[in-house]
């Protein structure tokens, strides 16, 4: 069995096994920086939100049905909403909205820094690799 | 064939760089979520105006000094907000994405934790209104913690003193954690929807 060094990867690696070994990390690292998906955490985290928004609008009708108080302070930001019948499925819209944004913020911003770390990583070690070159010139 | 003595710790430094890399990532997400929600709302209410503008979201001064609704309490705001989901990103964010597994050759997308996100969410809620409510308490004075004493709405049995915090950490714990599970298996479901 030949044993050779692969700059910037595993230090010993037989020549049979490199490429299988050096494709499963990289696959490894694909998956494990792979970008959330926008859109579909914006629904998630506006369907969450939505859903909560409603619900607590509800369980402040049945529980202080007199008093509108605190809830009632999201009017503020919540243009129509209220606490009422009517006032959970505005506010159900209005979260949903807002949740949707807040998601598709979030992933947003996660990918960016993935990116770019990837990004970083890649380029430090192309330099790494062709460190010797201008040796060789 | 790679021995087995250069194998694990190869394999383990490529795991602590990739779980290094995703903190830092969740770290930043949230910051930038929390700090400008927290500014956004701050500037609403000072563009809306009126008397005593901010009676309520200005009570986040007992937690954050120096803010104020204004301008400049707006970026303040920012700045605590960017902070402290900095912070509580990158130490409570899942530590590992589930990612699909599969062997195709379109883009992937990461896959969500059910358990990571619904423990994350669950501890971060708990954490938070564990603190505020204890800050508040400490802090004394009269008519203490008037807002959020209202949570014993929705959270039976809460109140703004330290058994108050537990019961109240404890309803948090549960509520996040289905929240976060309710979040991680609907974009799960979308994904694999999108990408088929």
């Amino acid at each position: 069995m030949v044993w050779r060094r692969q700059a910037g990867a595993l230090p010993l690696m037989s020549d049979a096994h490199s490429e299988a070994a050096e494709r499963s990390f990289e696959r490894d690292i694909q998956v494990a920086l792979a970008p959330l998906h926008k859109l579909c955490l914006g629904l998630s985290f506006g369907a969450v939100a939505g859903a909560g928004l409603f619900l607590a609008t509800l369980l402040h009708l049945w529980r202080s049905p007199n008093e509108a108080y605190p809830l009632a302070l999201l009017s503020q930001y919540f243009r129509g909403y209220d606490v009422s019948w009517s006032g959970a499925f505005v506010g159900f819209g209005w979260a949903f909205a807002t949740g949707f944004v807040a998601g598709w913020v979030f992933a947003f911003c996660r990918n960016v820094v993935t990116g770019l770390t990837r990004f970083v990583l890649r380029t430090r070690a192309e330099l790494e690799a062709n460190r010797g070159f201008l040796d060789q010139i | 064939m790679v021995s087995p003595a250069d194998e694990a710790p190869n394999t383990q430094r490529a795991a602590s760089v990739l779980v290094r890399i995703n903190a830092r990532a969740w770290g930043v997400a949230t910051g930038a979520l929390l700090g400008v929600g927290l500014c956004l709302a701050t500037l609403i209410l000072v563009w809306k105006g009126g008397s005593d503008v901010g009676q309520h979201l200005g009570r986040l001064s007992y937690v954050l000094p120096g803010y104020d609704v204004s301008y400049a309490g707006a970026l303040l705001g920012l700045v605590y907000g960017f902070f402290i989901g900095y912070a509580l990103g990158r130490v409570f964010g899942p530590k590992r994405d589930l990612a699909d597994d599969s062997a195709q050759d379109g883009p992937i997308h990461v896959r969500l934790s059910a358990r990571s996100w619904g423990f994350t969410l669950g501890v971060l809620l708990a954490l938070l209104l564990f603190l505020m409510t204890n800050v508040l308490f400490l802090r004394g004075g009269s008519d203490v913690g008037s807002l959020l004493r209202e949570l014993h709405i929705y959270l039976p049995g809460y109140s703004v003193d330290f058994v108050g915090s537990l019961i109240g950490a404890a309803y948090m714990l549960a509520l996040g954690w289905i929240l976060g599970q309710a979040v991680a298996l609907i974009y799960n479901r979308a994904v694999t929807r999108a990408e088929a």
